[in-house]
């Protein structure tokens, strides 16, 4: 559990700094959020997203790391990710934001990249994997309550995994998910 | 590092870097039934008695069909095995013991074609998901069943010389109030309570059965992993080389997306890298690389 309590500490560190930045106007540009579904996968995924209100935009960095793999083997998945949102209204329901908040609909790409490492029972190296992951994605934060920020969303995904000593594989899917974060 | 980025590109860019790959495209294994045709994907390189691997579909034995593992097989084939993906008679059309006499017999038809297709009939594994990963389990302990021989031009065969089975179920006396299962033994399990016992693979287990790598989701609600942990701790008690990949969070045709915790639709637990990594690793332990 070692990177999840290094990922948890540059968590606090981001949202650390998010509390010290704020818009001249002291509306709130910096939202840190974690997606609980990462937890089901044993793993850990923060992103700490700013607001560019003038250009209707959004930037996200991401970190993850999850231990996915169990039974007779063991795993260990780093991985990072950024996402630009285009923010199409900035109003939602359900909200207390001032005018302008980073709310309500948007569209987002998003480019992820994480490495995979598979160890057997013994603890016996079985390879490791790249995976380049692109998405097309839309989705809808509300902030119901303070700083709070609810924020489902959905779309179209494609990975290619590269290494273990296979040719590269490129797939699709339909992905969804659900952040929980905080907005400073 | 810049060289090892250099070569992620080179790669992902290319869409992969893998032998040329010649296809066989619905190719009859059994004369007698329409349905029973496979694909085979031959790597295009000169060599011979190659390991080979036979993927069977799943869809409850009612649906799916061979294209749902063109992706897994074009990759190993890519990789220097010979691979298949076969169809095979489904229900309600076709019920017991038919799905698991047409494994069998599209597992003599590859391994009659050894010369032809250029691998070697001793080094087969058979990989199958969901409903196909209860008939490769099948294959792998019950190939001498008197109901499950083959009477195609092919005739028996021994079992594979290693199993994977995703997601597949091992016991299916637990699912006696499910339509589509009745339908594939052909009758409830007050009436035929034989046949419910020697469709469960966890009945057939024996000491020398192949090698067994099982891969399920944790998560997965429509075939518990208890499934694969039961039948992989009883082939170990019985002293045969059985694994388990189980993967937290995944279900049955869900996955938890790479870096960012998105849930993947589509994707089945035999598509992630944990998967792969580990399938790859087994292949050369049981059937050698290629």
């Amino acid at each position: 559990m070692k990177p999840a309590l290094t990922l948890a500490l540059v968590a606090a560190h981001l949202a650390a700094l998010a509390a010290t930045t704020r818009a001249d106007d002291g509306a709130a540009l910096t939202t840190v959020s974690l997606e609980p579904r990462a937890f089901a996968a044993h793993g850990l995924a923060v992103e700490a997203e700013r607001d560019v209100p003038a250009h209707r935009l959004s930037l996200a960095a991401a970190l993850a790391v999850r231990s996915t793999a169990g039974g007779d083997y063991d795993s260990t998945t780093l991985g990072a990710g950024v996402e630009l949102r285009y923010w199409l209204r900035r109003r939602a329901v359900w909200t207390h934001r001032p005018r302008g908040a980073a709310v309500g609909w948007y569209l987002a790409a998003r480019l992820d990249l994480s490495r995979t490492a598979l160890r057997d029972a013994m603890d016996t190296s079985l390879g490791a994997m790249t995976t380049l992951g692109t998405a097309a994605l839309v989705g809808y934060r509300f902030a119901p309550w303070r700083g709070l920020e609810v924020r489902p969303y959905a779309g179209l995904a494609v990975r290619t995994d590269t290494g273990g000593g296979l040719p590269a594989w490129t797939r699709g899917s339909l992905g969804y998910g659900l952040a929980l974060g905080w907005t400073f | 590092m810049r060289r090892r980025w250099l070569v992620l590109a080179t790669a992902i860019a290319a869409g992969g870097c893998g032998r040329d790959v010649a296809t066989r495209a619905g190719v009859p294994y059994d004369d007698r039934f329409g349905a029973d045709v496979m694909d085979v994907y031959l790597p295009v390189d000169g060599a011979t008695a190659r390991p080979a691997v036979m993927f069977i579909h799943g869809g409850g034995w009612s649906a799916g069909s061979r294209d749902h593992h063109t992706d897994h097989a074009t990759r190993l084939a890519e990789a220097g095995y010979v691979t298949a993906t076969v169809d095979y008679r489904l229900v309600p059309t076709a019920a017991y013991p038919a799905q698991e006499q047409d494994a069998q017999c599209a597992l003599a038809f590859l391994r009659a074609h050894a010369t032809d297709w250029g691998l070697d009939p001793a080094r087969v594994a058979v990989v199958g998901y969901s409903a196909g990963g209860h008939l490769v389990s099948l294959l792998g302990v019950a190939s001498d069943e008197p109901d499950f021989q083959p009477d195609c031009a092919a005739g028996p065969t021994p079992p594979p010389q290693a199993v994977i089975s995703g997601a597949g179920p091992q016991d299916i006396r637990i699912w006696t109030a499910i339509d589509s299962v009745r339908d594939m033994v052909g009758g409830s399990i007050d009436a035929v309570p034989e046949r419910w016992d020697r469709l469960s693979p966890i009945t057939h287990v024996r000491a020398d059965a192949p090698p067994f790598l099982f891969i399920h989701g944790s998560s997965d609600w429509i075939v518990p992993v208890a499934q694969s942990r039961d039948m992989r701790d009883a082939l170990v008690a019985a002293g045969v080389d059985a694994r388990l990949l189980e993967l937290a969070g995944d279900g049955h045709l869900t996955g938890v997306g790479g870096a960012s915790g998105r849930e993947d639709l589509g994707v089945i637990s035999i598509d992630p890298p944990e998967a792969w990594l580990a399938l790859t690793d087994f292949l050369a332990d049981t059937v050698g690389t290629p």
